[in-house]
């Protein structure tokens, strides 16, 4: 499953957590990139956009996501607001991190599919504060990991990891200087962690806010992406994620122009 | 070994820089403790809504009504004459337009739609509508046309057919025209033509056959197109019409001169291409001198062969685009038909967050070239060239959109440009303003030697539900 479950869900205790205190770092942040976060998925997205006067808008998404090898396929489309309902997303997110990946942009009111070149991941995705780089697996090997300390979380003691990135690429894809996670002994979820984002000097907030196991899978059903300015909030998004469901029997050809056209 | 640079600060040096590094190593903590610190402060103003209440899959029900409703508006700050007299200056479009849109689930395989629009412009009846022709009043004041209205589904599993009135948007460009030639435009008010009701959608029989193939997506579509429309160019007195009166048009019949089309295409990654062939109708009339009707000066279509070309190509950030198309059956009174050769190239460049860019440029050669095709009535040059330019960066979230368009009619824009600077907000959920100003500069061969002067500033508001 590709999307924003990809933030939050983990590696299935790949190893008992009885050895995991002589974890290193990057033992750790390899083992939230393998967890198990499900394939043939399907789930409706909410993502509610506060501004710093706090008005709201609401996007609504379908997603459909599935496993190729170790690459990933998403299609989304949008539910709502009506103008841009039906507008379509077409991801194939390559594990290769030297070959870009795919995407292309269904516009209803144009009729028209449009590709797109994918290189520069850290523009906001739909207008919200998570990028499309935060939804998208990051290489393991461009970045340096540094195992600040331990702590607990709303009663569940976690990781504190910063990760920097170390290939001119991925500083570019991504925008960030670095990164603290916060990542749950038990399931290797990152249920916390903060971007220090060059541009602007900017802050962002990741934060889990409801976790749910479903189908054994650990889920984030409710997420929250804050960007802040020194101690001013400049931006806010919640995500729920809702009726998320895997092993759905997907046709083959959903991961396509053909039904990015034909819409959900 | 201690290093050359510790060695040169000495002793002194030394207790500064153990100093510094622990007044450093505390910044940092406090720095991080700052940063950390941020979890906990909540702003109050920041009241989060609770999702939608009910847990019901978002997916449509069998029938969805949509639609629009927009209040658009031109204001020309120029003092400018029509061919015909009228004095185009201050408000010239208050158009209030609705679209409605019905989509239909007919099962898991079947879809269909039926659209339709009208409009009507009061900035006639404010001004006086006595100021106005015949023509413009009938084509801008009041209108309405069934938009696209169709059925598509599945026959087989690798095969789709969609009948009824559609757009098929052939080639890569985004603002001009190669290979995309199936669906007229509505050129009313160059520029200004909200680009979702640039094309006119045309009653079509389109068969899809798909294929993975190679590691691609490939794609035959068949289609014919019984019913034919033109484009929409400005009427006799209206603002960028250079005649005084009209001519009469000898139009193909529906059904009996039904358009025949066919494309190829296949989707990789990192590329794709494809190939096309029309017999189809120009939607641009040309003139026609026929001595032998009632009315001689006439306005007739040619019926023109096209085979052509195009391709997409990304790197990184860029992404590549070319179109070519060979096309033939130019008529021109006293002389053969002529041949001609289009050929586009551009990019668009995604480096830049929120932000992106892209240039195009057309040359289009006419062979056979006579001198005498420049003058009176085709006005037409043997090399012609048209250059995009398009900047788009969105600001706060997508809540604000600015475009910068520039068209230029030649290399340097000798022979006219439209330059559109604009701006869309989101004042909430579906509801958007806009606003921008067009500027146009004149060309030295018509129509586009009547387009100057024409400058205004634009507005609009939509409601989508």
């Amino acid at each position: 499953m590709r999307t924003l479950a990809a933030l939050a869900t983990v590696a299935a205790l790949l190893a008992g957590p009885a050895h995991a205190d002589e974890l290193t770092a990057r033992e750790i942040m390899q083992r939230v990139d393998e967890r198990d976060d499900g394939d043939y998925s399907t789930q409706d997205l909410e993502m509610i956009l506060i501004d710093k006067r706090g008005n709201q808008r609401v996007r609504k998404l379908r997603s459909f996501g599935r496993d190729v090898g170790e690459d990933e396929q998403s299609i989304i489309f949008f539910v709502s607001p009506a103008d841009v309902e039906d507008t379509g997303f077409l991801t194939y997110d390559y594990e290769d991190p030297e070959r870009d990946d795919d995407q292309w942009l269904y516009l209803p009111a144009l009729s028209r599919t449009k590709r797109i070149a994918s290189s520069d991941k850290s523009g906001s995705f739909m207008g919200s504060d998570f990028s499309y780089a935060d939804m998208s697996d990051r290489p393991l090997d461009h970045y340096e990991y540094e195992l600040m300390g331990e702590d607990e979380i709303d009663g569940h003691a976690v990781w504190q990891i910063q990760s920097i990135p170390i290939t001119d690429r991925e500083k570019r894809e991504t925008g960030y200087e670095r990164q603290i996670s916060f990542v749950r002994k038990d399931n290797y979820v990152v249920v916390r962690s903060v971007a220090v984002v060059k541009k602007g000097k900017r802050l962002k907030y990741f934060q889990i806010e409801s976790l749910e196991q479903i189908d054994g899978i650990w889920v984030a059903t409710e997420m929250h992406m804050t960007t802040r300015k020194g101690k001013q909030i400049l931006h806010k998004t919640v995500l729920y994620a809702k009726n998320v469901k895997f092993g759905q029997d997907l046709p083959e050809d959903l991961f396509s122009v053909r039904q990015l056209e034909k819409g959900p | 070994m201690r290093s050359v640079w510790l060695r040169r600060t000495g002793r002194f040096g030394l207790a500064a820089t153990i100093a510094a590094l622990l007044a450093g190593a505390s910044t940092a903590q406090d720095d991080l403790d700052d940063i950390l610190g941020g979890f906990d402060e909540e702003d109050p103003d920041f009241e989060i809504r609770a999702p939608t209440a009910d847990d019901a899959p978002a997916t449509p029900t069998w029938w969805d009504l949509s639609g629009s409703f927009e209040i658009s508006g031109s204001v020309n700050f120029l003092h400018h004459r029509s061919a015909t007299g009228t004095n185009y200056v201050g408000l010239q479009r208050l158009r209030n337009r609705l679209n409605l849109q019905l989509d239909l689930e007919l099962g898991d395989d079947w879809q269909a739609r039926i659209e339709g629009w009208g409009f009507y412009d009061s900035a006639y009846a404010i001004n006086g509508r006595h100021h106005y022709t015949r023509a413009v009043l009938s084509d801008y004041e009041l209108d309405a046309e069934v938009g696209e209205a169709w059925v598509h589904g599945k026959l087989h599993k690798a095969l789709d057919v969609k009948l009824g009135r559609q757009i098929v948007i052939w080639g890569r460009s985004e603002s001009l025209r190669v290979l995309d030639v199936l669906n007229p435009l509505d050129n009313r008010e160059p520029g200004r033509v909200d680009i979702e009701d640039l094309r006119r959608p045309l009653g079509m029989l389109r068969l899809d056959a798909y294929q993975w193939l190679w590691n691609g997506e490939w794609n035959l579509s068949v289609i014919a197109i019984p019913e034919l429309r033109f484009d929409r160019n400005p009427v006799v007195g209206s603002d960028f019409s250079p005649l005084r009166m009209s001519f009469p048009k000898d139009e193909p019949e529906d059904f009996k001169d039904t358009e025949a089309a066919a494309a190829l295409t296949a989707i990789f990654s990192g590329w794709d291409f494809s190939l096309h062939g029309a017999w189809f109708w120009n939607d641009l009339p040309r003139f026609h001198f026929d001595p032998s009707k009632p009315t001689p000066g006439r306005l007739v279509y040619d019926r023109l062969w096209m085979v052509g070309a195009g391709g997409n190509y990304t790197k990184g950030s860029w992404l590549f685009k070319g179109e070519i198309a060979y096309l033939d059956g130019f008529g021109f009174d006293g002389t053969n038909d002529k041949s001609r050769v289009d050929l586009l190239v551009g990019f668009e460049y995604y480096g830049l967050t929120n932000v992106t860019m892209s240039v195009e440029g057309t040359n289009r050669h006419l062979f056979d070239y006579e001198k005498a095709l420049l003058s009176s009535p085709y006005f037409v040059q043997q090399n012609s060239q048209e250059i995009a330019l398009r900047y788009t960066q969105s600001f706060f979230n997508d809540k604000l959109d600015v475009t910068a368009l520039a068209v230029l009619i030649g290399w340097d824009g000798g022979n006219g440009s439209i330059v559109r600077l604009s701006a869309d907000y989101e004042l909430r959920d579906a509801l958007a303003i806009g606003a921008g100003i067009l500027v146009y500069q004149n060309g030295d061969l018509p129509p586009l030697d009547t387009w100057g002067r024409n400058d205004r500033l634009i507005f609009n508001l939509k409601w989508s539900f």
